[in-house]
């Protein structure tokens, strides 16, 4: 009976780790960085106790939270690293990244301005316009209320559409 | 659709108001149609590219699957030369003294078997090394 437990957690494991390898690319951006963290979090729900893992009833939205969470606690300790470099960079940055942007077609304009947001709205738009998740189940993701899930969204998609346009706007 | 309705329903996205069916129309939209507003053109790239970012999978890992076969057979290989070197040496004590010639046969023999089985090991070392690799893997998702 324990077999095919496990057996019905590998296929649920599997099933899950494409999307927590796209949500946690999302974040870290790095893909090599992404794959080290949908490792981290698939040992972590392994080595979780079979009681702890049954009792969870969304074992997809536990595993994503987890993800998240996993990615921005990196995040948090690499900037802290890097942080006045990044305040000094960071208006020349905006240049660049329209130069940088322009060189390419438009679907990967899209991936450069979305990468280029801060995490919290990089992670928004990923779980909305790429996972598809529910408002509620982004909410209770991202432990803010599902207003607020609109109110970012709102403004993260009128955020990209406007970069967008500046882009063809200097564009060709 | 219309575009009446398209442009209501961009509406509703912009404020973040769409459903995830609304959103699938949009999307459904702006792949199919080819002559659309030239302010509408940002959303087929949105639409476009979301649509391509969902297909993004894990990377398979090339080293877990593939080789795991290959130490085992350059195992069986070895056991199988050392079974046959073994038993031509151990038929050999129970036959009278060879003379020089069949001594000479029996070294060359041995030492064709000798050079395979090293060969064998060698490759065997070389994947060997990726089981290992494996196994601290696997251990640690075992664990």
């Amino acid at each position: 009976m324990q077999l095919t437990a496990e057996k019905q957690f590998i296929d649920q494991i599997q099933s899950m780790r494409d999307r927590i390898f796209r949500v946690t690319k999302r974040i870290l951006i790095s893909k090599e960085e992404a794959e080290d963290a949908t490792q981290e979090v698939i040992i972590k729900l392994w080595n979780m106790d079979q009681e702890k893992r049954s009792s969870f009833k969304n074992i997809e939205a536990y595993s994503i939270t987890m993800a998240k969470n996993y990615c921005l606690d990196r995040l948090k300790s690499k900037q802290a690293q890097v942080l006045t470099l990044n305040e000094q960079l960071s208006t020349r940055q905006s240049n660049s990244l329209i130069k940088q942007i322009q060189a390419s077609d438009e679907m990967s304009w899209v991936a450069k301005i979305i990468d280029a947001l801060p995490e919290k709205e990089r992670l928004i738009i990923q779980l909305r316009e790429i996972e598809q998740y529910d408002f509620d189940q982004i909410a209770s993701l991202l432990e803010i209320p599902e207003g607020t899930v609109r109110v970012y969204l709102s403004r993260t998609r009128k955020k990209i559409k406007k970069q967008f346009l500046e882009i063809q706007e200097h564009g060709i | 659709m219309e575009s009446k309705a398209i442009a209501t329903l961009i509406r509703k996205y912009e404020a973040g108001e769409t459903s995830l069916v609304e959103e699938s129309q949009l999307k459904d939209y702006f792949s199919t149609t080819e002559d659309i507003p030239k302010e509408w053109l940002p959303y087929r790239a949105f639409f476009g590219y979301f649509t391509e970012a969902y297909k993004e999978t894990f990377p398979e890992q090339e080293s877990s699957k593939t080789p795991s076969l290959y130490p085992w057979m350059a195992i069986a290989a070895m056991i199988a030369v050392i079974l046959t070197v073994f038993l031509t040496t151990s038929e050999s004590k129970n036959s009278l003294p060879p003379n020089s010639e069949e001594l000479n046969l029996a070294f060359e023999q041995f030492q064709t078997n000798i050079q395979q089985v090293s060969n064998h090991l060698n490759k065997g070392v070389e994947q060997v090394a990726y089981l290992n690799y494996w196994n601290t893997t696997t251990q640690k998702l075992i664990k």
